[in-house]
């Protein structure tokens, strides 16, 4: 038997499903969190039924994939449980007296019902039931007050049955069931409404979030620093003598401890440089990396909670249409500055595929994953601000010249925003803590594996001397076009099974300043990790997503031999200043070249 | 009072009224219907960004925020 999570966006039907199974999924508070469907169990009287939660959607006939999924799953479920926003009950029961016609038993949880209490809305609960035909539950998600009810009704709901109607008629009904149940009373408009006023202020909103957005930047780079020195300090204390003595276990010179363990010299452990995968290998992992997701994540969770995304998606949208990108691009963006993965698969939301296409690619074309970008503070930050300052400028410049490129270039057109915005709502600290400690769980089991792979390989490669020769052949691109020594070339190859590993690569290489800002730039750009191209292929398809890879390839080439060249030319401050302005120019350039050339070169595309 | 019809856009922001037709293609109809932007529907103005931004509505207990274009094509009664 299975039991389907039914309703409309950002009503608690994951948070629900959290409870109801005791499986851990995420929940946030923005429309489209959950975009593939998720099966758990639960058990009532000894019997075993299958629960599934389902991505949002708000209505049967939709166009973004994640509702589709919904709509799809339709036909395998054996008992509805729609799950609505008791504060929003108007536009849910319209969803509710679409599912009706699906004759099956069906189930109304009425969720956030402490959000209701507290807006002064009363609901009558038996009065509902009777109106609906159908069992009506009054749950809270985050606590999972109400949820224990759930199994019996579910188990005991009858049939029930509502006909097709036009969706003026289905309004009309929805607003006579809400007239008889619904009581509102007056009051106060409470803090976190006021501060939703302002956050989409007209004047106010934009810098707003700027200053937001930036503090916080700071914010994860600043403790970050501070917490990876911590952790490097403790690795030399700890981990050290015991590594020492695992290696005079392994014995110097044998083949595990060279992949293990990699080059000690006297002076005791670099863990930078060594290259074993026990020492850089875990040293990147957990004294670089881990710090700054663990601070990213706690940051990113409690936004997401609190509803902000949805409000930058409102303030940026005006700005994103002008790069070929859609208000709602901001939410795979930010996922993606966690990893690249989870933003790529929020693509499902947008609605057409010019739209995935022009958001997927300069998603994984241009935005570092944090383990990236800890390492990008790492092998940048060291050697000044002013150095890092270029590298994520150039970043930013590539991300608009590159929107403004596949906007004209890439054929249809992005359908304009339409998006729910949900109320504020003070984050739960108990579920912040659970979020954290599910995506660090996800980076231990997803992405160190992958790190040691990388680490592993690069000492196989060394070894065999397959590096040298590949080296070799890649010398016109590497040394010719970007100036980068030929040993980068094991970062290069490294850096597609793992960015962070190829970065640390880097460390021991003796690369001047710009040599460093370079070659981090080109391997962020060039192609993503195993992990994000294999999903880059499953959203976008062979075609696209191949398309995709070309325009990486291209962008990376421009980007890393025009760098450079100016570097060769201008000093350090004024390629800052030359850069800006080569942007403009070539956004202008591709603007108003295309405007004659659109439809011929969306023939090409 | 006199009632004044006017596109959505074009409203003021903290002004309300009651949508009386949406002149876009059905795609559009539709998808703003089932967020509950829908013709009868009583809307409040809550925002509007500058340099032809999206706006935000809010709609019984919704907030919606809508592209510019497509705020033109919703024409309000305003009350
Ligand atoms: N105050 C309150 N917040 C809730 C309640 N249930 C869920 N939430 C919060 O509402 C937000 C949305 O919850 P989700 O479980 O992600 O919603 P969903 O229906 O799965 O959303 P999609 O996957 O986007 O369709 C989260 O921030 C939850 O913490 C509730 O009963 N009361
Ligand atoms: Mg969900």
């Amino acid at each position: 038997m299975n039991i389907l999570l039914m309703g409309n966006p950002n009503v608690g039907k994951s948070a629900i499903f959290s409870h109801l199974t005791g499986v851990s999924i995420q929940t946030s508070n923005y429309p489209g969190t959950t975009v593939e469907y998720t099966k758990g169990s639960m058990t009532y009287n000894k019997q075993k039924y299958t629960v599934i939660d389902v991505p949002g959607t708000y209505r049967l006939n939709p166009e973004s994939q994640a509702e589709q999924v919904a709509t799809s799953m339709l036909d395998s479920g054996d008992i509805l449980v729609n799950v609505v926003d008791a504060t929003n009950l108007e536009r849910n029961l319209n969803l509710t007296l679409q599912l009706m016609k699906y004759k099956k038993p069906m189930v109304l949880v009425l969720n956030m019902w402490d959000d209701a209490l507290r807006k002064g809305i009363e609901i009558n609960v038996e009065k509902l039931e009777y109106l609906l035909k159908m069992p009506v539950i009054t749950t809270n998600g985050v606590t999972g007050e109400g949820v224990e009810l759930l199994p019996e009704k579910c188990i005991t709901a009858k049939p029930t049955y509502s006909p097709e109607m036009t969706p003026a008629t289905r309004w009309q009904k929805v607003g006579d069931i809400v007239g008889q149940v619904q009581n509102l009373s007056k009051r106060k408009i409470s803090f976190t409404e006021k501060l939703q006023d302002l956050t989409i202020h007209p004047l106010f909103g934009l810098p707003l979030a700027s200053v937001v957005l930036f503090v916080l930047f700071k914010g994860i780079v600043f403790a970050g620093e501070q917490m990876t020195q911590m952790t490097e300090a403790l690795f030399h204390r700890y981990y050290t003598p015991l590594l020492l003595k695992f290696g005079d276990f392994l014995g110097k010179g044998s083949f595990w401890y060279e992949v293990l363990l990699g080059t000690i010299g006297k002076s005791g452990i670099h863990y930078e440089s060594a290259m074993g995968v026990l020492t850089t290998g875990i040293f990147v992992s957990f004294g670089i990396v881990f710090p700054y997701i663990l601070l990213f994540y706690i940051v990113f969770g409690f936004l997401e909670d609190l509803g902000y995304l949805p409000r930058v998606a409102v303030i940026m949208d005006k700005m994103l249409h002008r790069i070929g990108l859609h208000g709602y691009s901001v939410i795979p963006m930010f996922l993606a500055c966690g990893c690249n993965v989870p933003g790529l698969m929020a693509l499902r939301n947008l609605e057409t595929r010019r739209e995935r296409f022009i958001t997927g690619v300069i998603t994984c074309t241009v935005i570092p994953c944090m383990a990236q970008t800890s390492l990008i503070f790492k092998a940048v930050g060291e050697r000044g601000n002013v150095y890092v300052t270029l590298v994520f400028l150039t970043l930013a410049t590539v991300w608009a010249v590159l929107g403004v490129f596949l906007k004209h270039a890439v054929r249809g057109n992005t359908p304009t925003l339409i998006l729910e915005i949900p109320p504020y709502r003070i984050p739960n600290f108990k579920n912040q803590v659970k979020k954290v400690w599910m995506r660090l769980k996800c980076f231990m089991k997803e992405a160190v594996p992958y790190v040691f792979l990388g680490v592993f390989l690069m000492n196989i490669l060394h070894v065999t001397g397959v590096i040298d020769i590949i080296g070799k052949a890649l010398s016109p691109l590497i040394n010719g076009i970007f100036g980068l020594p030929a040993e980068t070339v094991g970062a290069l190859i490294i850096g597609t099974v793992r960015k962070d590993a190829a970065l640390a690569l880097l460390l021991p290489l003796g690369l001047t300043d710009i040599q460093m800002v370079i070659a981090v730039v080109v391997l962020t750009l060039y192609i993503p990790c195993v992990a994000t191209v294999t999903v880059l292929f499953k959203e976008l398809g062979v075609k696209d997503a191949l398309k995709a890879l070309g325009v990486m390839f291209i962008t990376t080439v421009v980007t890393g031999g025009g760098l450079n060249l100016l570097c060769r030319i201008y000093t350090l401050k004024t390629v800052i200043f030359v850069e800006q302005a080569l942007a403009f120019i070539l956004i202008y350039i591709i603007s108003s070249m295309f405007k004659q050339k659109t439809d011929e070169i969306s023939e090409a595309l | 009072m006199i009632k004044r019809k006017s596109r959505l856009s074009d409203m003021n922001t903290g002004k309300s009224g009651v949508i009386l037709s949406v002149d876009g293609g059905k795609k559009t109809v539709d998808q703003l219907d089932s967020i509950g932007v829908r013709i009868g529907a009583h809307i409040i103005k809550k925002a509007s960004l500058a340099g032809k931004g999206p706006l935000v509505v809010q709609t019984a207990n919704t907030e919606v925020a809508i592209g510019y274009l497509t705020a033109r094509k919703i024409w309000v009664e305003v009350d």
